[in-house]
């Protein structure tokens, strides 16, 4: 039987792993020490191989053993840099996942010394945990260079005073944004456009509506506390970026 | 809770979600709409990673190296450290036990049935070699560590497999008192 992971939630409740991360765990305890590594050493993708959330449990249960702390780390840290992003990154965001790199590396070698916290989540959603990581590698870098940016220079300016274009079409729909091409240009892309624009764009990527009749749905006017027209006129500005990348090219 | 705090835990929560769509992200917005534009970045980061098995760049193994140089090394398992003394030590070896150097290299290589030591030789080497004769004797018994040689031998080459050590102590032309006395354990 695996340990429990110690998080809590809150309300109080504790983490669990996930039903299949169970069943795998009480599998991989039957093995001695070296099955187990060469377990972890196959491809996820292998009918044998283990689910990182497995490696991180059972690099935490030998902390106190090098012989299978230290090949699990390196699993581990392999596996962290086959996290990638499915489109090229813009300039400004790379650093975040290295970054994020660092601070897990940084976890697991420090769990050697003792718990870790944070490493929990790394047990129960792997990837939702690291994305967390580049997140707040994200907003650090965000931070930096807010306090290195000349004052002025932000895209905040209101544009409600443009006449309002009249599209009313949904942009879940809009071809641009769902163009298989868009990740080969998306990094350039976005380092062509605002950071409001950057935002508009991703949240239409992920289905947000610009308006709604409903007053409890979340759309992007509310989410970013902008009118509907400008947070129109800043989706067009952006997928004329975008259409005009995909046609041309980066070098356009 | 200070708002840090706060802001840790629920994208915590949000990250260890089994499905991340639209219906959980609005979800989260409608009970966390302070932390909304987190939650939507968050969101997009997880929906565009991918975890395949993709080889590594050089930079990307670059990066593994540097990493692992962060943590405690394993020390050398007990087996690598006698065979290791073997060899470093083996003229001394040698002399102790009154035999040619040639008995203390099968001895390195794993060549002797370790059953067929006497407990008096056993403690002996072990302890010129500064480890338990547990140690000693579990180094030996593991597989052969064949190591090609060019020298001249009285006797033709031996066929894989372990032999005794009397064996061994023939082959090596050690005088036949020297032998019983090697062979033969305190009473």
């Amino acid at each position: 039987m695996s340990a429990p992971t110690l998080q809590k939630m809150k309300g109080g409740a504790v983490y669990t792993r996930f039903p299949d991360i169970e069943v795998k765990l009480d599998e991989l305890y039957q093995l001695t020490d070296q099955q187990l590594v060469a377990r972890c050493e196959l491809p996820k993708s292998d009918p044998n191989g283990v689910p990182t959330q497995c490696v991180v449990h059972f690099l935490r249960q030998h902390r106190d053993n090098p012989q299978v702390f230290t090949p699990l780390y390196r699993i581990l840290a392999t596996r962290a840099r086959q996290v990638r992003p499915n489109k090229l990154l813009p300039k400004h965001e790379q650093p975040a996942h290295e970054t994020a790199f660092d601070a897990f590396t940084m976890l697991l070698a420090e769990e050697q010394k003792g718990y870790q916290e944070r490493l929990d989540y790394f047990e129960v959603n792997f990837k939702g945990a690291y994305a967390n990581l580049i997140l707040d590698a994200q907003r650090h870098h965000e931070a930096l260079t807010a306090k290195q940016s000349t004052p002025g220079a932000s895209d905040d300016h209101s544009d409600d005073q443009e006449p309002d274009d009249e599209s009313t079409g949904d942009p879940y729909d809009d071809p641009v944004f769902k163009d298989r091409e868009v990740a080969s240009v998306w990094g350039v892309a976005l380092e062509r456009m605002t950071l409001r624009q950057q935002k508009i764009v991703k949240m239409c990527k992920q289905g947000f509506l610009i308006e709604s009749n409903d007053p409890d749905e979340a759309t992007i006017s509310k989410l970013l506390g902008i009118t509907p027209k400008t947070a129109r006129k800043d989706r067009d500005t952006a997928r004329a970026i975008l259409k005009r990348l995909i046609e041309e090219g980066v070098n356009a | 809770m200070n708002t840090t705090n706060e802001r840790d835990e629920i994208l915590g929560a949000f990250s260890v979600e089994p499905v991340h769509d639209l219906a959980t992200l609005k979800s989260y917005l409608k009970r966390y709409p302070q932390f909304a534009e987190d939650l939507v970045e968050l969101s997009f980061l997880i929906s565009d990673l991918t975890e395949d098995d993709v080889p590594l760049s050089e930079h990307d193994q670059n990066r593994v190296e540097s990493a692992c140089s962060r943590i405690q090394r394993p020390s050398s398992s007990p087996t690598i450290t006698v065979l290791a003394r073997l060899k470093e030590r083996s003229v001394e070896v040698a002399s102790t036990l009154g035999v040619p150097r040639q008995v203390v290299t099968a001895l390195r290589e794993c060549v002797v049935d370790v059953s067929t030591l006497t407990q008096r030789v056993a403690s002996s080497v072990a302890r010129q070699l500064e480890v338990s004769v547990d140690e000693f004797r579990i180094a030996l018994a593991g597989p052969e560590q064949s190591a090609p040689r060019l020298y001249r031998s009285d006797h033709p080459p031996r066929s894989s497999g372990k032999v005794s050590f009397e064996q061994v102590l023939r082959e090596a032309n050690v005088p036949e008192q020297k032998i019983v006395e090697l062979l033969q354990d305190d009473p």
